[in-house]
């Protein structure tokens, strides 16, 4: 305990630390058996305090499993996660409360991550009023409007409802009841991806500017790569359940070293033409694997160029290549010499 | 001549609110083995339009006025007999969720010869050949034994593949893909966008891409026409747009997405949110989010002019610069006039 | 390129740039409005379901108001009076028709109310019978559908909110009681209750209300809440897949307020259409029991129990019949196309 009390005080923790973390979804096969799905399987990382770090991959690859189970919206099957020095205890009441005020999350659908018979002000008080974190109605007003104010909505809007809100203003609330309890940390889930091109830019600015004002620090979650290179400082790769590449971005973009993460990289559309037609893509064959039949060994192998023997042999090691270049991959040094 | 020639295409939906134009005047031209991309918003109109060339519309959708030919034919009011003819057999369509396009109860084999039969005399044996080719074109492995598969057996991106396949199976000449890759993943999308770039070369046949992807617009196209609410902004060739863009939403949109260089720097978004579809000011639909706007901007939509032999645009700056260019010309003229 | 472009003159005074406020102008919010406004507008303008709406708000009122100023009572017997002998000319009149000494006094220049619909075997005015049978039938069908409701709400949420064993068991409970034949076990369970509660309600509020309608209600807890049950339950298992629901939850709600917040309002509109088509079932159920004579007790009519009284003379009286049948098929009709309305109106998943 000792230790973790020094270590909270020390500026250089990390602000969220998992360690090996894994959460299993039980499935049904057939009438009486279930496999478990290894949606996150032995996932380590950690986020330094104002630091962002954006999680890529490819559908059903478990990144935003990753993120939920963080926040402890799933409890995790095994492994830990770390909050500013202290193992998030789900037992007890206070010690969650507190990690709940801290921690927010941001959603991708702008849709149906509002409630659709609440009006703004309600849905941006609702983490005011679950903490009770008012003495007076107007406080809790006072409050609200500050925060519409910061995401730039118009404090008129407070008593219409959400249908009534385009997709950017939509997501523009639900950036604004993330911050209403006041958090350090936020699990921003592909919270761009479902808005037109045009108002993506608005949303990734304020997310940028809230950073620099608020000190926050984010999770970003999203496959479009263009737009995690943006705004991450570092970025984790990936594939089915398992971290495969973490480096920061501009290192993982300009020399990725896990196979999947040149392919995947290699596959931008890059929007100049003539960039594009230059582009030297690296295909990569067949789909991915369901996550209820994983491959033996590297769960890249099937798909991998350089796959021989020994990845289906073992699970390659996460391990440092480079300083704060983490690869997963036993041929990582032929294939990058 | 051009393969398909619209223009000035109007479509409305008339919903219990009111009246919805959803696609107000739009003109282009596409020619044959050519890759137009139509870029927009959702709202833009850029769905409407391919499905106004289909006149797969929905019950409350109507074109209200405009030109659609096809090798010279006119297709507005052509009657169902026509399009019949024409769906399928010369425009085939892709649409963005391969999921809801393909029939679960039906074998994929089945539902591909179902398409070849009905649009061809071959045989049921022919048709079977035919969709086993067609099958390994796309590049689906071991074909034969995949006819007898269920949808749901594949994958995304081999569900894509499959209506790629039923899509090109009576050599269309136009494919228009309506967003088709917008449901995969990266390198899925990948895969796919390198397909049907080699089924193009191959086949020969032009492309209608609908994205609202700019990288996917750059990598397939040869020519692009930009849609905001309804409205044409642009087209010209692909080098043109985005090098030399000359209408301010064009402008906006390539300022606003991120690039492999805009790390650490500050987006330049288009401010305001998009325009509601059901009130249309009269003037042009950009201008309430438009940084140049003028006080024509907001009384008269602009009209199209061309820019050069490549690139038409429709915004009154371009207007503005010509008016200027041929004031200052006019007072070196009166200047020189003098001098002399 | 010297010659204008345009087909109309340009004045350069329209090259200055605009204002933010001209800009603004351009784009105007639409009015607020609500989900629940929304709704009215439409249903308003559905012209069936409005009317259906005015036919039974009608009905309910005269039902109510009518049997209070009607000069006739339903359970008067008119040619029994005290201290004279049985008149026998009030039995069995046609519709507009008088009884003997009522002739005798309209002779003698007073006024007469009229037997609308007759009189019955007894001597009852035929129409306030009438009426006093839709009160108690729309009564009936309203506090079954209550009851359904309460039961349905509680065990649906419970099953869909609990999920796992407590949902398995009860959506068990619910497969059992569709497998079972109910209108043989209204049958049964309204003679077994006829009985055994009978006795036990002797000198209560509750032998007024009559044994039968009391099991009639009970019928309807027990055996008619399962499709209400069911219709919840799949709406909480799909609302709290809803990242609003998630929101709240990394937001720290607890269960209540999660709940109580953002499941029930969200399944308001259903519960309220369910239970607006649910009145008319009942209604039918109601009737179908007094046909069979498991209803209302006697003097109390239903429109069902006026339906069979009227089969012992349906030769001679065929109105007598058709009349209660006429108005139990308008209330049920109207009820069902108010509730088809609702539905058309409120339910979202059926509007884009």
């Amino acid at each position: 305990m000792a230790d973790e009390i020094k270590a909270s005080a020390n500026e250089e923790t990390p602000l969220v630390e998992i360690r090996n973390l894994k959460k299993y979804f039980p499935v049904k096969t057939g009438f009486f058996g279930s496999t478990p799905l290894k949606a996150v399987d032995d996932v380590s990382f950690s986020i330094k305090r104002g630091e962002t770090l954006g999680l890529v991959g490819e559908s059903g690859c478990g990144k935003t499993t990753v993120g939920r189970t963080i926040l402890h919206l799933y409890e995790p099957t095994a492994g830990q996660v770390i909050y500013n020095g202290k193992p998030v205890n789900s037992k007890s009441k206070e010690e969650m409360a507190e990690f709940r005020r801290k921690t927010t999350m941001v959603f991708q659908d702008p849709y149906s991550s509002l409630n659709p018979r609440m009006t703004v002000s309600d849905i941006i008080g609702e983490p005011l009023d679950v903490h009770g974190m008012y003495s007076s109605k107007k406080e809790r007003m006072d409050r609200i409007l500050e925060l519409m104010d910061r995401v730039g909505l118009n404090s008129e809007h407070a008593s219409r409802y959400a249908h009534e809100f385009s997709g950017g203003q939509r997501q523009r609330i639900g950036i604004a009841r993330a911050l209403a309890s006041g958090p350090e940390f936020i699990v921003c889930d592909e919270p761009v991806s479902a808005l037109d091109v045009s108002i993506q830019a608005q949303v990734i600015n304020m997310f940028d500017e809230l950073q620099d004002e608020l000190g926050l620090t984010y999770l970003f979650i999203a496959h479009d790569l263009l737009v995690v290179r943006h705004i991450s400082d570092r970025i984790a790769v990936m594939y089915l359940g398992k971290m495969v590449e973490l480096a920061d971005a501009a290192e993982i973009y300009d020399h990725p070293m896990h196979p999947y993460s040149k392919s995947l990289l290699s596959a931008v559309p890059i929007p100049d033409p003539k960039i594009a037609h230059a582009n030297k893509r690296i295909p990569l064959q067949g789909d991915i694997p369901s996550p209820l039949h994983a491959p033996s060994g590297c769960p890249f192998r099937t798909r991998c160029p350089f796959a021989n023997k020994s990845c289906s042999a073992s699970m390659p090691e996460f391990k440092e290549v480079k300083p704060g270049h983490f690869v997963a991959c036993h041929r990582v040094e032929e294939i990058n010499s | 001549m051009a393969l398909l020639e619209v223009k000035d295409l109007h479509t409305s939906f008339f919903t219990d609110a009111g009246e919805v134009k959803a696609v107000n005047g739009v003109n282009f031209n596409l020619d044959h083995g050519k890759v137009l991309g139509i870029v927009g918003e959702s709202g833009s109109g850029k769905s409407v339009t391919a499905y106004s060339i289909m006149q797969i519309l929905a019950p409350t959708g109507k074109i209200v006025s405009g030109s659609i030919k096809l090798d010279g034919q006119e297709l507005v009011g052509a009657g169902e007999q026509v399009m019949r003819n024409v769906r399928g057999n010369k425009v085939s369509i892709i649409f963005q969720d391969p999921m809801t396009s393909l029939n679960p109860t039906l074998t994929i084999g089945h539902q591909l010869m179902e398409a070849i039969l009905l649009h061809t005399d071959r045989t049921r044996e022919q048709a079977e050949a035919r969709a086993i080719e067609m099958l390994s074109l796309v590049n689906v492995n071991e074909p034969a034994k995949r006819m007898k598969q269920y949808p749901h057996e594949f994958s995304g991106g081999m569900r894509q593949r499959v209506m790629i396949a039923m899509a090109l199976a009576c050599e269309p000449d136009i494919l228009i893909a309506d967003e088709p890759t917008t449901a995969l993943d990266v390198t899925i999308q990948a895969q796919i966008l390198e397909l049907m770039q080699k089924l193009q070369r191959e086949m020969g046949m032009a492309i209608i891409m609908i994205t609202h992807d700019l990288g996917v617009v750059a990598q397939m196209c040869d020519e692009i026409v930009v849609m905001y609410a309804g409205s044409y902004c642009e087209r010209g060739t692909a080098d043109e747009i985005f090098y030399n863009p000359r209408h301010e939403y064009t402008r906006g949109l390539l300022r606003s997405i991120p690039t492999l260089g805009s790390m650490g720097q500050k987006l330049h978004p288009i401010t305001g949110t998009p325009i509601d579809l059901l009130n249309l000011p009269e003037g042009c639909p950009f201008a309430p989010r438009c940084e140049k706007a003028m006080k024509i901007c907001i009384k008269h939509p602009a009209e199209s002019m061309d820019i050069n032999e490549f690139h038409k645009a429709s915004c009154w700056l371009n207007v503005k610069d010509l008016y200027e260019k041929q004031q200052s010309a006019s007072v070196v003229s009166a200047q020189e006039g003098g001098e002399a | 390129m010297n010659k204008n472009p345009l087909s109309m003159q340009v004045d350069m005074d329209d090259f200055l740039p605009a204002s933010e406020e001209e800009k603004s102008y351009m784009v105007q919010m639409r009015a607020s409005s609500t989900f629940f406004r929304d709704g009215c507008k439409r249903f308003y303008k559905n012209k069936v379901a409005f009317t259906s709406l005015v036919v039974i708000v009608l009905i309910v009122i005269s039902a109510i108001v009518l049997p209070i100023v009607w000069p006739y009572s339903y359970d008067v017997q008119l040619g029994v009076q005290p201290g004279k002998p049985v008149d026998a000319s009030y039995n069995n009149l046609a519709p507009m028709e008088y009884s003997r000494s009522e002739q005798q006094m309209m002779e003698d220049g007073q006024f007469v109310f009229p037997h609308i619909f007759g009189t019955d075997a007894s001597g009852r005015d035929y129409f306030i019978r009438v009426v006093y049978g839709t009160r108690i039938s729309l009564a009936v069908g309203f506090f079954a559908s209550i009851i359904v409701l309460i039961v349905g709400l509680t065990m649906g949420s419970i099953a869909g909110f609990a999920g796992g064993r407590v949902d398995m068991a009860i959506m068990r409970i619910v497969d059992i009681i569709y497998s079972l034949p109910d209108m043989l076990m209204v049958i049964l369970l309204a003679s077994v209750m006829r009985a055994s509660l009978g006795s036990a309600f002797e000198g209560t509020v509750f032998a007024k209300i009559g044994s039968n309608i009391l099991s009639l209600f009970i019928i309807f807890a027990l055996l008619y809440w399962c499709s209400m049950a069911r219709l919840i339950r799949g709406q909480i298992l799909s609302l709290r897949e809803q990242e609003y629901v998630l929101a709240a939850q990394a937001a720290g709600a607890k269960a209540k307020w999660i709940i109580t917040k953002h499941l029930i309002p969200n399944c308001i509109s259903i519960i309220i259409i369910s239970t607006a088509l649910q009145i008319p079932s009942a209604i039918f159920t109601e009737s179908f029991l007094s046909f069979l004579g498991l209803g209302v007790n006697a003097p109390m009519p239903s429109l069902g129990s006026l339906a069979s009284d009227a089969l012992n003379g349906i030769s001679s009286y065929p109105s007598r019949l058709a009349i209660p049948a006429l108005a139990i098929s308008l209330i049920v009709l109207g009820l069902n196309l108010f509730g088809d309305g609702l539905r058309d109106a409120f339910d979202p998943k059926l509007n884009n």
